[in-house]
């Protein structure tokens, strides 16, 4: 079964071989001349204010964190739909709809806990 | 341009005549202070105010001048901020419009401050004039009164050396902090004092230049492939 | 033999200059009005993208050619160095107009009279503020320079590093004799 997936493997050792190699020639073959002001820091002429690394508001973290677990839950979605035909023709469906009907619920819980705690505001 | 046939040949000797230009010049009497100026506006017709200001302060109000239909009001310069609350309490000139600086030149009252001021309720304009002498350059600053006149005065500092006292936060404006000079005076040359105000180095870890004409006595600055070597080590 | 005339170098060098002249990242520095024509020569009508400055960078690392658009005041001027400091080799630079050629109409203590002053420029453009067109030839004007380079040995070789020839200082002279005077009497000319 491995070895479908040869092509994917070299498609990938050439993206990674090609940015690389790129870097190194620039390394071996470019002209190095650096002064201090070229490799400074750039804030549109002036001398740096502050740090660039600043704190920045935690409600980011909380959309990607709660994006990660429904997109999980939407990626064992996909294959369940896909095959349900089969189940429907092997008389099982309903059995099969009722476990991921439980599913569901449980993250739809999860879902309820996050809008009362506030998750999803924004501002 | 392209080398077309046209460009390529000789001009042929058309010569057109000169043409003088006619200049046409009407000539205008000068407006005579007490005449009628057709082109003011009621807005500026206020002597009113004057007589209010007469009475309520007598001897601080020096001088009063009506030009072109405009009122003019010479103060004392220490009762300055006694007579813009008058006008900004009383008669209603809740408006500064502007503020600024003037060099007469003269050897008495070398300067003059001027504060445009406006009655937006009651559509009144007066124009409210302090003379400053040289010897003493501090004038009281009406920022309590009029925010606006923060920046304003702040440009009167920097640009003709006066002081203001009270003001919160006097500091040059346009020229750098450091600069000597006070760029608005008569005596200031046009093109500035070479070497107050420096220019960027020739190169790109050097001292900066202080000549502002570099380039017309023969500087040319250096090219970036023919930069000297810096000490500095590249990261990658 | 001069290495740069020789078979190989001329040829990489006619691949180099040919793909650098026809990729010219401006990086726009419009200070002034004649920011205005700059945004039209990059609109639809006058195209510059036709002449491969398809997306005007704003940030230097990523241009090489500096179009200085308008006038630069003694204040600016430090932060336009910085940013053409900034630039990686190589790069060209426009000076745009008339202020940025040689102050314009701003004759002044306020205004640079001309940026030559303190950086490199190769082309100047003519105009209060130019046409578009005229932008356009001066970019133009640019990549025959380009095309006429000789990169290979301006990018390896070193040759005769240059240092600063400006003057340290000013020198200030009296219009009869010829003397020098410090800059300071200029000042107090007028004092009894």
């Amino acid at each position: 079964m491995l070895h479908e997936f040869i092509p994917l493997f070299i498609m990938m050792l050439m993206a990674t071989g090609l940015a690389l190699s790129l870097l190194k020639l620039h390394q071996l073959f470019g002209p190095h001349r650096p002064n201090r002001i070229k490799v400074g820091v750039y804030e549109s002429g002036m001398d740096p204010i502050g740090t660039a690394r600043q704190r920045y508001s935690v409600k980011f973290y909380l959309v990607a964190m709660i994006f990660i677990i429904f997109d999980v839950e939407v990626v064992f979605l996909y294959p369940w739909a896909v095959s349900f035909q089969r189940f429907l023709e092997a008389g099982a469906g309903l059995g099969v709809l009722g476990v991921v009907t439980v599913f569901i619920i449980i993250l739809a819980i999860g879902l309820v806990y996050d809008i009362k705690k506030g998750g999803l505001e924004f501002d | 341009m392209r080398d077309d046939a046209k460009n390529t040949e000789t001009k042929t000797s058309e010569h057109r005549s000169h043409e003088t230009l006619k200049f046409f010049f009407t000539p205008v009497e000068p407006p005579k202070p007490d005449q009628e100026n057709p082109h003011a506006k009621a807005t500026t017709r206020v002597p009113e105010v004057v007589a209010a200001l007469r009475e309520a302060f007598g001897k601080a109000i020096l001088e009063q001048v009506v030009y072109a239909g405009e009122h003019l009001v010479y103060v004392e310069k220490e009762r300055i901020v006694d007579v813009c609350r008058f006008l900004k309490e009383e008669q209603g000139f809740t408006y500064l419009v502007d503020l600024g600086g003037v060099d007469r030149f003269t050897e008495e009252d070398r300067f003059e401050v001027f504060y445009n001021l406006v009655n937006i309720d009651d559509r009144k304009r007066l124009r409210v004039k302090v003379r400053v002498d040289e010897a003493d350059l501090h004038v009281p600053s009406v920022t309590g009164l009029y925010r606006a006149a923060n920046w304003n005065e702040r440009e009167c500092y920097d640009m003709l050396g006066l002081i203001f006292d009270g003001h919160p936060d006097l500091r040059r404006m346009y020229m750098p902090e450091d600069f000597q000079y006070f760029p608005q005076r008569k005596e200031f040359p046009l093109l500035g004092i070479p070497g107050s105000l420096p220019l960027p180095p020739q190169t790109p870890e050097g001292g900066l230049t202080l000549d502002p004409f570099a380039a017309a006595h023969g500087s040319k600055p250096v090219k970036s492939y023919e930069e000297p070597d810096s000490d500095v080590e590249e990261a990658f | 033999m001069d290495l740069k005339e020789g078979y190989l170098t001329t040829t990489v060098d006619a691949v180099v200059n040919w793909a650098r002249s026809n990729s010219l990242m401006p990086m726009p520095m419009g200070l002034a009005c004649c920011a205005i024509e700059m945004m039209a020569f990059a609109g639809p009508k006058y195209d510059v993208a036709r002449f491969g400055s398809e997306a005007m960078r704003f940030s230097p690392r990523q241009a090489d050619l500096m179009i200085v658009a308008g006038w630069c005041s003694y204040k600016m001027a430090h932060a336009i160095r910085r940013v053409w400091d900034q630039m990686a080799d190589p790069k060209w630079c426009i000076a745009m107009g008339a202020c940025a050629s040689t102050g314009g109409m701003h004759r002044c203590y306020g205004v640079v009279q001309g940026i030559d002053n303190f950086l490199p420029v190769d082309v100047y453009i003519s105009g209060c503020p130019p046409r578009p067109e005229a932008v356009i030839h001066a970019l133009m004007d640019i990549q025959e320079k380009i095309r006429n380079d000789y990169s290979i040995v301006q990018d390896y070789e070193r040759g005769e590093v240059r240092g600063p020839v400006a003057p340290a200082a000013p020198e200030v002279l009296t219009a009869d004799g010829g003397k020098l005077i410090s800059p300071d009497v200029l000042y107090h000319q007028n004092d009894a």
